[in-house]
């Protein structure tokens, strides 16, 4: 289904009823700047099944302007793409008041935006561009619900929000205190007169017309503070380019969550107009490990789709050892895994793609074969599992499974996500009239029984997707294993074309070998985080900025601590002439 | 039995309040029994859900519904002299955008006869609109689901372009944002009240200051945001006529939401939030899209471990049996809610006689996903103006938007089309 796009999706409500004798639809809504949605990539013009921008096919253009800062990292030229207004992910606004009213508020795993539709992410893929819908009277009545929640609880402690004492100071002037204090945290810059004005307002009201005490009132306040645009939007990168929209938009980046207090001093001190100031800052957030991860976990279920891996249904006839906990241990796995080889590892995407060395539990370790003898029961233990059947991210339960079928491997899904995902293509849209596959036959492989879709008007499609999810054809729905299927071996031999250049491979470890060492592959890793960053796909607009993060990578080895540096110094105004 | 029965078991004050703290709109009468001056109380009632059914397990052949498998949990409930079938009604927006097999991405045209690239005001919305120009209930509209099962989920209600319903998915915070505040005392009800009006002041204030230092594009979203402000300020305010009373519904043993096998209990649940809500008139409107407009359901209560997409897609290819298994289940569920409103009096008649309930589908059979004839099905006869007595009346291939505008006739809205396109009122009905 398309959305409707984002300006068009608030148009004015349409009036009373007086109108009604004219019922009509909304005119004609068209589809420009409403970003591709999920299942439906691209929306940059690219012809189906050709590359994106960014890949060889369609070399850089943009490189060279001006010097980095102290990491040289290239930079684009020409005017920034705008961005949109848009409210805080679901993540976004747990790690948020996190760490603005102390981890001690909320449980460690309460995800109270779990319960807030507008923070839902998408099932496929990237769901971009993201936080832009409009806020909706559930929304808004889930979102005033976390808001009294939150601050019933965070005043239960009162003196750990307080730098006052009431009784000594004088209690209007602890609150006031209060709010420029906690005011400029939640709002990540400093408050305007008015705001301060307005929200002294409301703590009249709660201490006069309300009688409500002063912890209350305190409560009130943070109720006030955490349903206001200025806490929920990001307005990143005005026409001015405030120092401040900078910080957030690094922070929301690198840690998904609010500023830091030496962050939001960088603003203030003007650090952060300068190209080095932000490679400075964007180096030490990376540095916090602990907050970067938090990052690498909401990419990794929005590139893994890993959050949405409980909700796999599989046939319990056939993977009788499938349970959600077994898939919530493959998500971790993943999680781990990548964050191992990002924060603690050599940071590179070859190794994503090719390691063979991941943080298993005993649930995992008899999913992949492994002694589960050595392990501790439900404690992930970082072991290395077969090379010949395990290489990198891809060749993971968690991905496996995710693509697989409820009764098997459904190649033609791996090799879609593939496709679209690693490799950034375009996929042709499905055509009506798709026939059934024929159903499990013991005689017939998998590979052999998907034959049918490389006959006739299937074929377009498939013939491009369909060999590349065959690669994977020894790892069943549930991503164990297997070197026969109805008694005959498996076929995962194919060919593939990177970088204009046809391979052979024989399987999903050699695929990952061939997809390890390709600029293709890499860019199209610098194109995903790139999306991240900007929170939605790329138009025309940004081919520059997308060619020089994918050079800068290609340049520092595949770096991806390198990469997400570049995407700091390209994706925000500092620098940027 | 119901998972929420009927008590009048009063909850603590301090339990109560506790709840009320979490999100809850604060009903502070209710007006049950309240006797209408105006004709009978009618209430709307949606039902949809996708990929389709065996139509041959539903149509009848002449011109009176018979107990098709499909329909037999209407037989059993003894229902069957109380609906209406149209057949030959068609989603002729997407057949003449040359989508007439795409019949997932009807959901948004459902309610509102408009094409998915245009969706405008959907029927539920304009009916509970209409009711709210002569009564102020506590809550105008319930769009209520199960669970979101996708990326994209289409929804059939919504308030203008652009502005879809949401559903809402966990009974127990509709249970107390309905029923919770019964119990509370006047003043307490009022505090609550004061207190988020005042910062509902305070966050309006902060918005329209914010809004004002951006651009076109950008305020439009903030100004959407204040629209849902406003509605839910509606909401907040007291019903105006104030009488009589209603027992306070309870709810049954804690399931967890999440679990996939719950979802029948789950779904009872807010099937009984619906009736309940009728009964007690804290809303007369309410929609109820179990699958969220997706099509791959999950199915695994029903012992079927593929989708329900993936099902329909085989229905004539070895899964004919699992599909009528899956469609016979969503029927049971419009019989049980059907047979629960059927069992309250209201005066002369019962609460499903004053009510229409319309059960959708998003297309006409799995394994097409054609659009060109879908299965209707309506229940109750909205206070007698529709003529059911188990009727079936045929159309030749006729927009479904002509349904809608009779629909909201029934209501009393005066209107001579509803959706774009395809003007008319469709005949036969009454």
């Amino acid at each position: 289904m398309k959305k409707i796009s984002g300006t068009a999706a608030t148009r004015s409500v349409v009036g009373g009823l007086g109108m009604l004798a004219g019922l009509a639809c909304a005119g004609s809504i068209d589809g420009a700047g409403s970003g591709p949605g999920p299942g439906s990539p691209g929306g940059d013009g690219t012809t189906a099944g050709e590359p994106r921008s960014g890949s060889p096919a369609a070399p850089a253009t943009g490189k060279g302007g001006a010097s980095g800062g102290g990491g040289g990292a290239a930079l684009a030229v020409g005017p920034m793409p705008p961005r949109v207004l848009r409210h805080l992910t679901r993540a976004e606004y747990n790690n948020s008041v996190r760490d603005l009213l102390g981890v001690a508020v909320l449980p460690e795993n309460r995800n109270l935006a779990a319960e807030m539709e507008i923070f839902t992410t998408a099932i496929t893929g990237f769901p971009y561009p993201r936080g832009v819908d409009a806020v909706s009277k559930g929304d808004y009545k889930n979102l005033r619900g976390a808001a009294e929640e939150l601050a019933r609880k965070a005043v239960a402690n009162l003196s750990s929000l307080l730098a006052c004492d009431p009784a000594a100071m004088g209690e209007p002037a602890c609150a006031r205190s209060f709010v420029e204090s906690f005011g400029p945290r939640a709002y990540r810059r400093p408050l305007v007169a008015d705001e301060i004005t307005a929200l002294m307002g409301l703590y009249d009201k709660g201490r006069g017309t309300l009688k409500l005490g002063f912890a209350d009132t305190i409560g009130l306040l943070i109720e006030g503070i955490l349903q206001s645009a200025n806490f929920l939007y990001l307005r990143e990168f005005g026409p001015s380019a405030d120092p401040y929209e900078v910080a957030s938009g690094l922070s929301y980046f690198l840690w998904s969550s609010a500023p830091d207090a030496e962050l939001l001093k960088a603003a203030q001190t003007a650090q952060l107009t300068t190209l080095a100031g932000v490679e400075q800052q964007a180096r030490r957030l990376l540095a916090n490990t602990k907050k970067a991860n938090d990052t690498l976990r909401v990419f990794s279920d929005g590139w893994m789709e890993l959050d949405r891996l409980p909700e796999a249904t599989k046939n319990a006839k056939l993977y009788p050892t499938f349970s959600v906990a077994l898939a919530q241990a493959m998500a971790n796995e993943t999680r781990g895994f990548i964050s191992d080889v990002l924060t603690g590892g050599d940071r590179t995407l070859k190794t994503l793609l090719t390691s063979s060395t991941s943080p298993i539990n005993t649930g995992l370790a008899a999913l992949y074969g492994y002694p589960v003898a050595g392990l501790a029961k439900d404690q992930f233990q970082k072991v290395t599992l077969d090379p010949k059947q395990r290489a990198g991210l891809l060749t993971q339960a968690a991905f496996l499974t995710r693509t697989g079928d409820p009764d098997g491997s459904l190649p033609p899904r791996r090799g879609k996500v593939i496709y679209e995902n690693v490799l950034c293509r375009l996929a042709p849209p499905v055509p009506d009239g798709v026939p059934d596959v024929q159903p499990p036959s013991p005689k017939l492989t998998t590979r052999q029984r998907f034959a049918e879709h490389l006959k006739a008007e299937c074929a377009s499609c498939h013939k491009v997707f369909d060999p590349l999810g065959f690669a994977f054809e020894h790892y069943d729905g549930i991503g164990a294993y297997r070197a026969t299927e109805a008694g005959q071996a498996i076929d995962a031999t194919g060919t593939v074309t990177l970088d204009g250049q046809e391979h052979a491979f024989k399987n999903a470890v050699e695929l990952m070998a061939l997809f390890s060492q390709s600029p293709e592959v890499a860019r199209c890793f610098a194109t995903q985080w790139a999306w991240f960053a900007m929170q939605r796909k790329d138009t025309p607009a940004d081919k520059p900025t997308l060619d020089a993060v994918a050079d800068a990578f290609l340049k520092k080895g595949y770096d991806v601590r390198e990469l997400l540096v570049a995407i700091a110094l390209n994706t925000f105004p500092s620098g940027r002439k | 039995m119901n998972v929420i029965g009927l008590s009048k078991e009063r909850f603590s004050r301090r339990a109560l309040l506790k709840r009320l703290g979490v999100g809850a709109a604060v009903l502070p009468l209710l007006n049950a029994n309240q006797a209408s001056a105006a004709g009978p109380r009618k209430r709307f009632m949606s039902y949809t859900w996708n990929n389709g059914l065996n139509l041959k397990d539903f149509h009848p052949s002449g011109d009176m519904i018979e107990p098709k498998a499909l329909l037999k949990p209407f037989v059993d409930a003894n229902l069957m002299s109380k609906l209406l079938m149209p057949i030959g009604l068609n989603y002729t927006h997407w057949i003449d955008h040359g989508e007439s097999s795409k019949g997932h991405d009807t959901f948004p045209g459902l309610l509102t006869g408009c094409w998915r690239g245009t969706p405008n005001v959907s029927l539920d919305y304009v009916i509970a609109e209409q009711i709210a120009k002569e009564v102020q209930l506590p809550r105008k509209l319930l769009t209520l689901g199960v669970r979101p099962y996708g990326s994209d989920p289409a929804r059939t209600s919504w308030s203008g372009p652009g502005r879809e319903n949401k559903a809402e998915l966990d009974p127990y915070k509709i249970y107390d944002e309905l029923f919770a505040g019964a119990s509370l005392p006047p003043v307490e009800i009022e505090n609550i009240r004061a207190r988020r009006q005042s910062v509902i002041d305070f966050v309006r204030a902060d918005l329209t200051r914010f809004g004002s230092r951006l651009g076109v594009d950008d305020r439009l979203k903030i100004d959407a945001h204040l629209s849902s402000i406003r509605e839910l300020e509606a909401d907040l305010a007291p019903p105006s006529a104030q009488s009589g009373s209603c027992q306070v519904p309870t709810l049954g043993t804690k399931i967890d939401l999440s679990d996939r096998a719950t979802t029948p209990a789950h779904t009872k649940m807010m099937l009984d939030l619906i009736v309940m809500a009728f009964k007690c008139d804290i809303s007369r409107v309410a929609t109820f899209d179990p699958v969220d407009g997706q099509m791959n359901s999950p199915v695994p209560w029903l012992g079927i471990s593929d989708l329900h997409h993936k099902v329909a897609h085989a229905q004539n290819g070895g899964k004919y049996a699992e599909k009528l298994k899956i469609d016979g289940w969503y029927f049971s569920q419009v019989a049980y809610v059907a047979k629960q409103l059927d069992q309250i009096v209201e005066g002369d008649k019962t609460l499903l006689d004053n009510t229409v309930i319309l059960s959708a589908n998003a297309m006409e059979d799995g394994t097409s996903h054609y659009v060109g004839n879908i299965p209707f099905l309506l229940l109750g006869s909205c206070g007698g103006y529709f003529r059911t007595g188990g009727r079936a009346v045929r159309y030749a291939r006729l927009p479904h938007n002509l349904m809608l505008a009779a629909l909201a006739q029934a209501f009393g809205i005066n209107v001579t089309s509803f959706g774009d396109k395809y003007p008319g009122v469709l005949t036969g009905l009454t």
